[in-house]
């Protein structure tokens, strides 16, 4: 996948973006300052209009095709190699072969109930059964099209299209149906902008009805990712869907390229605030402390730069500032800038191998900066 | 060799037979929709339903698919049959009623009502295209898709086959294709019977490329259905 990565003489060559604005910066100068140079977002990007260096960005997950970040740019410790450009973001599954299909046939074998355990694999390989494989295993085994497509058709199990990356099913059995599950379905067709069986435009949830879960004592029930939620109402369904989208997230981090780790050390006694005794995202974990009130507590946060991930020990009201201190010299992290996101103040930290990274303070807020140009060490 | 009753008439038959095969070979008649001689049974219409009598229990089964068996008794044409195949035939002018068989049908057996929601559908899911292309033509071009309200025949992706031969086997053996007659009269749900306008036979000459499933003419004797003593 990295050897294919080719973006930094291409965004040099400046020949893909003839089109751009005058008052956006140029290829050279979004390299010096770190901007995602080959975004498809260029037009509506509000980082880029304001000349600010952002390596995750919420719009970017609108884009088509990856922000790249050139090579030299990228800090020197295992960093993941951005994917070449015609590839998406590490999401969309391989297109399944004439041999993918072949060694499936081989695994199954042609003996009794082959033929929807074949489907079964193809689906769970493709995330749903192409046309083309269907039409594959059609001329592999001499089994008529109509059949293939009958089977695909008659189980629920089986999709023809492609689907989300999470699938919320709301149960339609009777005991939930007389509590309203049609109004949630509404809800959720309202709130998606789709219609029962289909996926959102981003690729991101599958809306589904079911006949009946099987919990019924617990209506309405809605099935959204792993989760079940039970005695569903209306007004619920806003929190279910950010509940399922923040999964996805999470799932998501693995093989994206806009999360990578950092290591961080106190700006103060520049000692590391590594924890490798405590993983969040499969990472060693930034230990700092945090003050709120006359509360102090050892937090933790996601060292995989774009996570977010925050562990607590105790609960702090969401929007509340807090004070953040290193837990070795206890010197306050105090910084000059404030949040992009918010307005509210930063805690400075370094990164390791060169560059400055600033956390927002106040709880809930993901805003950051980073910024690998500034060399401390 | 297998000894049943049908209709009170001691008969033997071949192992394998199936009802509707030996009630046919002694002349009794029962209608069939999604039987046709030479394809597999699949009993999908259910209009040829018949009464057997098995461990002294009668049990209402589709004589197209229940095989001969040693002293069965079996009657074709008992009053609770019938009603059955009324009400069978009911359901079917309910989602079908411009298929001529059905309505065919439906003036044999004096249907004279549909109390369903009516709706227009062009199939009634009998398969026996299905079979007819697969059996007969070895084709398979056309299948069942999807499952329960959703379910209907066609081929993958609603595109054209290209297993299909345009032979037409489908359309010849299909019992929904062949469209009634409506005469001037808006489309109802049962064949109105227009030659019962008087005078009925007078002006048969007229009505001689209308397909009129009446033949032999009994327009002057249908009546408009009366409810029966005591029923609304």
């Amino acid at each position: 996948m990295g050897s294919e990565y080719t973006a930094a003489p291409d965004a040099e060559s400046g020949t893909s973006r003839g089109d751009r604005a005058d008052d956006l910066t140029t290829p050279e100068e979004d390299i010096r300052l770190g901007i995602c140079s080959n975004c498809s977002n260029l037009e509506t990007c509000s980082y880029r209009t304001l000349g600010q260096a952002v390596w995750y960005c919420e719009e970017y997950s609108l884009a088509p095709l990856p922000a790249l970040i050139p090579d030299t740019l990228l800090p020197p410790f295992g960093i993941k190699r951005f994917p070449g450009k015609g590839e998406a973001a590490g999401r969309k599954r391989p297109e399944l072969e004439a041999d993918d299909i072949d060694a499936i046939l081989q695994r199954q074998g042609t003996g009794t109930g082959w033929l929807i355990a074949v489907l079964e694999e193809i689906q769970s390989a493709a995330g749903y059964l192409p046309e083309k494989a269907l039409r594959m295993v059609s001329e592999k085994t001499g089994r008529p099209m109509v059949d293939l497509y009958g089977i695909a058709t008659f189980y629920r199990y089986f999709s023809l299209k492609p689907r989300g990356r999470h699938t919320i099913s709301v149960c339609q059995g009777t005991a939930c149906h007389v509590r309203g599950a049609p109004a949630l379905v509404d809800e959720f067709k309202r709130q998606l902008n789709v219609k029962p069986g289909e996926t959102t435009a981003d690729g991101a949830i599958t809306l589904e009805t079911v006949n009946c879960l099987g919990a019924c004592a617990l209506g309405p029930i809605v099935v959204g990712g792993d989760r079940y939620f039970s005695r569903v109402e209306a007004i619920k369904v806003r929190d279910i869907l950010k509940k399922v989208r923040n999964e996805s997230r999470t799932k998501d981090i693995e093989g994206d390229p806009r999360f990578f780790p950092i290591a961080v050390r106190c700006p103060l006694c520049s000692r590391s605030l590594m924890d490798p005794g405590l993983l969040i995202d499969g990472h060693p974990s930034v230990r700092l402390t945090a003050a709120y009130g006359e509360d102090r507590q050892t937090i933790r946060f996601s060292s995989l730069y774009g996570s977010g991930a925050v562990e607590y020990e105790r609960e702090i009201p969401v929007d509340a500032e807090t004070v953040l201190s290193c837990p070795y010299c206890a010197g306050t992290l105090e910084g000059e800038s404030s949040c992009p996101e918010c307005g509210n103040s930063m805690a400075p930290l370094h990164v390791e191998g060169g560059g400055l990274v600033q956390i927002c303070t106040r709880r809930g807020c993901k805003g950051h900066t980073l910024d690998l140009t500034l060399d401390y060490f | 060799m297998i000894n049943l009753k049908i209709n009170g008439l001691n008969v033997s038959v071949e192992k394998g037979t199936t009802l509707l095969e030996a009630s046919r070979f002694l002349g009794f008649p029962i209608p069939t929709l999604c039987h046709v001689d030479g394809l597999s049974p699949y009993g999908a219409c259910r209009v040829c339903t018949v009464e057997i009598m098995e461990n002294s229990k009668s049990r209402l089964v589709t004589s197209c698919t229940y095989p001969a068996t040693e002293g069965l008794q079996v009657r074709t044409a008992s009053s609770r049959v019938i009603s059955a195949r009324k009400m069978i035939l009911e359901l079917l002018l309910a989602s079908c009623p411009q298929s001529k068989k059905i309505q065919d049908l439906a003036s044999a057996y004096g249907v004279r009502r549909q109390r369903f929601r009516q709706e227009y559908e062009d199939c009634i899911l009998c398969g026996l295209c299905v079979r007819m292309c697969e059996e007969q033509m070895m084709a398979k071009a056309i299948g069942f898709r999807g499952r329960g309200e959703g379910r209907s025949i066609g081929t993958p992706y609603d595109r054209k086959s290209e297993v299909c031969r345009t032979c037409g086997g489908c359309m010849y053996v299909c019992p929904a294709c062949q469209l009634r007659c409506t005469f001037n009269q808006a489309e109802n749900p049962i064949c109105g019977a227009c030659e019962n306008l008087s005078p009925p036979c007078l002006e048969k000459d007229n009505y001689d490329d209308m397909m009129c499933s009446m033949s032999p003419c009994l327009a002057c004797e249908i009546k408009q259905y009366e409810p029966l003593k005591g029923e609304k």
